[in-house]
């Protein structure tokens, strides 16, 4: 099968008063029609930042400074303004975090459906109304003819997320970008908004790329996974893979960080901090906060080692003649265990 | 009673908006906590969790009820480290701002004591001279935590201090909590919305709704074995690890 998406090693860079910060460094990797790929990492890793560069609405500082972005085969990294608005919303859509700041609070969530739909080609007034109120039911919201005439301050955190989500769907785009769309809401209207987009993609066979720090999540949700780490991507593989069988070190520390992980002792939190991407650390860039580090990490970067046909990492304790070291991390029905 | 350091008897807490109406945020809460002990409560936005915790600080007036704190300073932590701090005060100045209000020590013993506080929290001495805006949100909530202990509370009130942080961050902050208390035998009450966190580290839990305590005991047994329906629902919907155990097929 064509990947729907495909990130080909993509570097980004942001201009700073301080100077150039590298917050992509190469990152590789494809999304595939209707499937959901999971973009896991920390605030920072430079995650945010890829999502945007894909529908072209970077921070004017931050430029794509080698690599390319593929979408259906066609380059779509370097498009000019008019052509990503057609790309924009029909062939991809995007839900934020924060569902309350994506919508405009003056209008009803109807007005901005509609012009949402009205958007991706010109629909005689009844025809559009008929379209608002299917996306709306699509997305689970109950009387959507009353529902259609509220504003966004009458709906709660779900709710709004739910019109967002209607919204991106507005063009029937193949690809839905994610980035953190449960982090702002409770946990019951979390487990709701995950099913539904799970439901979406059944019923419409979108593909997904969803973005998120919380394994949790991302475990009801992927397919596939990839983490990232200081603007790279240091281990992918499938949801089984990754949960099965993690390899790179900085994956068993997100794992040990979490606070359902059950412990000798302890929750054992990784060292450290991110480093500062203005200056790039020599090697590999998680070296100083990892426990398993060889001499060679901080001389030079691990290059992608293959576990299996799908699953890589970027680590040298895969090279053959690394020490053998074994995952102290364990998934296993339902639950984390960390052995150390 | 002396193992108790905080008693709250039917506090409740209504609130009067311009046009007329009320909400109840607070309705007849009850609950204790002991010396050394971490209590959480927890619950969805608008359950009057953080109100619960305003109350006990004096930050809002309850309506009816009684707070009986037993020991000598409380202090709360807020969730958004980076508006708690001035940005115009280096972090050293921030951790000792609540020394020099209170006249405690000397210049110089004060300064001592910010670097022993900041020092626990993990940030090295440089940052005594630092503006907030040099560090990251983990790294300000800490310099937010060493200033909340400078006086040396015996309750520390967290209102979601976690909730900004990455997970691995998050797992630095707890264990400091869990480390002060063993050492200093602090007391926390912990606001939180993430129950595996609050099911990790504290000894009680309350289960909060609507401004209801609907459920409370030890941590584990409320988690293995919970009576009330919602922290049933509340249990239930915490995403699980593990790609092979989807909640929703």
């Amino acid at each position: 099968m064509e990947p729907l998406l495909e990130v080909k090693n993509l570097k980004i860079d942001f201009t700073t008063e301080y100077g150039v910060i590298q917050a992509v460094r190469g990152v590789s990797f494809s999304v595939y029609p209707g499937e959901t790929l999971a973009l896991v990492g920390e605030s920072g890793c430079g995650k945010s930042v890829l999502c945007k560069s894909i529908l072209g609405i970077l921070h004017s500082r931050g430029k794509i400074t080698g690599g390319e972005i593929l979408f259906e085969g066609k380059r779509i990294s370097g498009l000019g303004e008019k052509e990503l608005t057609a790309i924009r919303g029909r062939e991809i859509g995007m839900v934020f975090q924060n569902p309350a700041a994506a919508l405009n609070p003056t209008l009803t969530i109807g007005k901005q459906l509609a012009e949402a739909v009205q958007v991706h080609g010109k629909l005689p007034k009844q025809e559009c109304r008929a379209r608002v109120l299917k996306l709306l039911e699509l997305v689970g919201i109950d009387r959507p003819e009353e529902r259609m005439k509220s504003y966004p301050h009458e709906f709660s955190g779900g709710m709004l997320q739910r019109a967002v989500i209607a919204i991106a769907l507005a063009g029937n785009p193949k690809l839905l970008i994610a980035d953190e769309p449960t982090t702002a809401l409770d946990v019951t209207i979390q487990a709701q908004i995950l099913k539904l987009l799970k439901d979406l993609q059944q019923k419409t066979g979108i593909a997904i790329l969803f973005i998120s720090h919380d394994l949790g999540v991302v475990a009801q949700v992927a397919d596939r996974v990839a983490v990232l780490y200081a603007g790279k991507i240091v281990e992918s593989g499938s949801a089984t893979e990754i949960y099965s069988d993690p390899r790179h070190p900085y994956t068993w520390g997100l794992f040990r960080s979490l606070p359902c992980a059950k412990t000798n002792g302890a929750l054992i939190p990784m060292p450290g901090q991110v480093p500062d991407m203005l200056h790039p650390p020599k090697g590999d860039a998680f070296a100083e906060r990892n426990s398993y580090a060889l001499a060679i990490d901080f001389e030079e970067e691990p290059p992608l080692f293959h576990v299996t046909g799908t699953h890589y990492a970027a680590t040298w304790l895969l090279h053959p003649e690394a020490p053998a070291v074994k995952s102290p991390v364990l998934v296993h029905s339902g639950e984390v265990l960390v052995n150390e | 009673m002396s193992d108790v350091i905080l008693k709250v008897e039917n506090l409740s807490k209504t609130f009067h908006s311009t046009n007329g109406q009320t909400t109840q945020a607070l309705d007849k809460v009850s609950f204790k906590i002991r010396r050394g002990e971490i209590f959480s409560l927890v619950g969805e936005s608008g359950s009057g969790k953080s109100t619960a915790g305003r109350c006990l600080i004096g930050l809002e007036r309850p309506s009816s009820g009684s707070i009986v704190f037993f020991g000598k300073r409380m202090q709360i932590i807020f969730q958004d480290a980076v508006s708690a701090l001035s940005p115009r005060l280096t972090i050293g100045q921030s951790v000792m701002e609540p020394l020099d209000i209170n006249h405690i020590g000397s210049r110089s013993s004060r300064k001592e004591k910010a670097l022993e506080f900041l020092r626990l929290v993990g940030l090295d001495e440089s940052s005594f001279y630092r503006l907030p805006s040099d560090y990251s949100g983990g790294q300000q909530q800490r310099a937010s935590i060493a200033r909340a202990l400078a006086l040396e509370p015996d309750l520390i009130i967290a209102d979601e201090p976690v909730a900004s942080l990455d997970v691995s961050i998050q797992a630095q902050v707890i264990s400091l909590f869990q480390n002060l208390r063993q050492k200093n035998g602090t007391s926390f009450l912990l606001i939180a919305h993430d129950l595996s966190l609050v099911r990790r580290v504290s000894d009680t839990v309350g289960v909060m709704k609507d401004g209801v305590l609907v459920e409370s005991g030890a941590t584990e047994q409320v988690y293995q074995n919970p009576q009330h329906p919602y922290t049933q629902a509340l249990i239930q919907a915490i995403p699980v690890p593990d790609p092979a155990f989807r909640q929703h097929k």
